[in-house]
């Protein structure tokens, strides 16, 4: 037996092949209420139009494997999509990009970062709490990219998951797979290959790794980042590259 | 895989082996189809949008993660 909740048609939150897509209700109290419920979240109002798309790019990267559910990820098959909208929708002219994410999945995070570099409309970052490992090629794909003053960007060496081989290849592959987070990172900002090298490989900076740590202004000066700052200077930012590009 | 990240892979695969999610695609009206999980007797987690229009991926309303009501028993 199906109760009433079930039958009626117009439910926004019904997924039913036999009738129309959740969300075609008018009923937007309701609809509302659900999200608050189910996602924690309110709905914007639907009204309020703005030109800027906002992407949140939170915890592990998540490519290739499905992560257990303990694991808060953000994964590349919603992401690479939603760029593609992004850069197809004329009412978007600016994509600002929140960053807090640990790395993760290597292949995922240079999907992302080579998907937004290529991007015609302008697009600005920004590091919240944390962006590290693969978030470094993220955050310094997009136009222009910021720094909060206590936020936190962790490089060193990549790791292998599963059985090594002990063979010289191992290390020739995985050097092959490190180069090429290197040679993304320097042709996106202004470090040079040889100082995000040394970064990615100083000793006596991290307990149980080989890497740097850098803080707010410390990515800023290690010209791996633009810009320290926070929400307001971004949108500024994106608003003058969007309005830069209208008049070319 | 090779995972670049600050938190230890022994950390990342805690519960690997108990983890063996359900996934089913389901197809709308419309033709959009969407990979979803069972969440419970009437509500499914939409998992992935499966579509090759752009603009799916922007609606509010399918964003994965969202717990809809589902007619299907999968």
């Amino acid at each position: 037996m199906k109760n009433q909740e079930e039958n009626n048609p117009t439910n926004p939150n019904t997924v039913n092949p036999q009738s129309p897509m959740p969300g075609n209700d008018p009923d937007l109290q309701r609809s509302s209420l659900n999200s608050l419920k189910q996602m924690g979240q309110n709905n914007l109002a639907s009204s309020v139009e703005n030109d800027i798309h906002t992407l949140t790019i939170v915890g592990q990267i998540e490519g290739h494997i499905v992560l257990p559910p303990k694991n808060k990820t953000t994964k590349y098959e919603h992401i690479i999509p939603q760029l593609i909208a992004v850069e197809e929708n004329p009412k978007i002219k600016g994509l600002l990009i929140l960053l807090n994410t640990v790395g993760g999945d290597i292949e995922a995070g240079l999907a992302i970062s080579e998907m937004i570099s290529s991007m015609s409309k302008p697009t600005v970052s920004i590091v919240l709490g944390g962006g590290h490992s693969i978030g470094v090629p993220i955050a310094v794909s997009t136009t222009h990219s910021l720094i909060v003053p206590t936020a936190s960007m962790t490089i060193h060496p990549i790791r292998l998951t599963g059985d090594i081989i002990g063979v010289p290849q191992t290390f020739e592959y995985l050097d092959k797979m490190q180069d090429r987070v290197i040679s993304f990172v320097t042709q996106h900002a202004k470090i040079t290959e040889e100082h995000f090298r040394e970064l990615m490989f100083k000793t006596g900076t991290l307990v149980r790794d080989v890497g740097s740590v850098l803080i707010g202004k410390e990515a800023v000066d290690n010209y791996l980042i633009d810009e320290v700052a926070g929400l307001n200077p971004a949108l500024k930012r994106l608003r003058y590259l969007i309005d830069e590009g209208a008049a070319d | 895989m090779i995972n670049y990240s600050i938190f230890q892979s022994e950390f990342i695969f805690k519960d690997w082996d108990d983890f063996n999610p359900s996934y089913k695609v389901v197809e709308m009206q419309n033709g959009l189809k969407l990979e979803v999980e069972q969440v419970n007797e009437e509500s499914v987690r939409i998992v992935r949008i499966i579509s090759t229009n752009p603009g799916d991926y922007l609606r509010d309303d399918i964003t994965p993660g969202s717990i809809v009501k589902s007619r299907l028993q999968l």
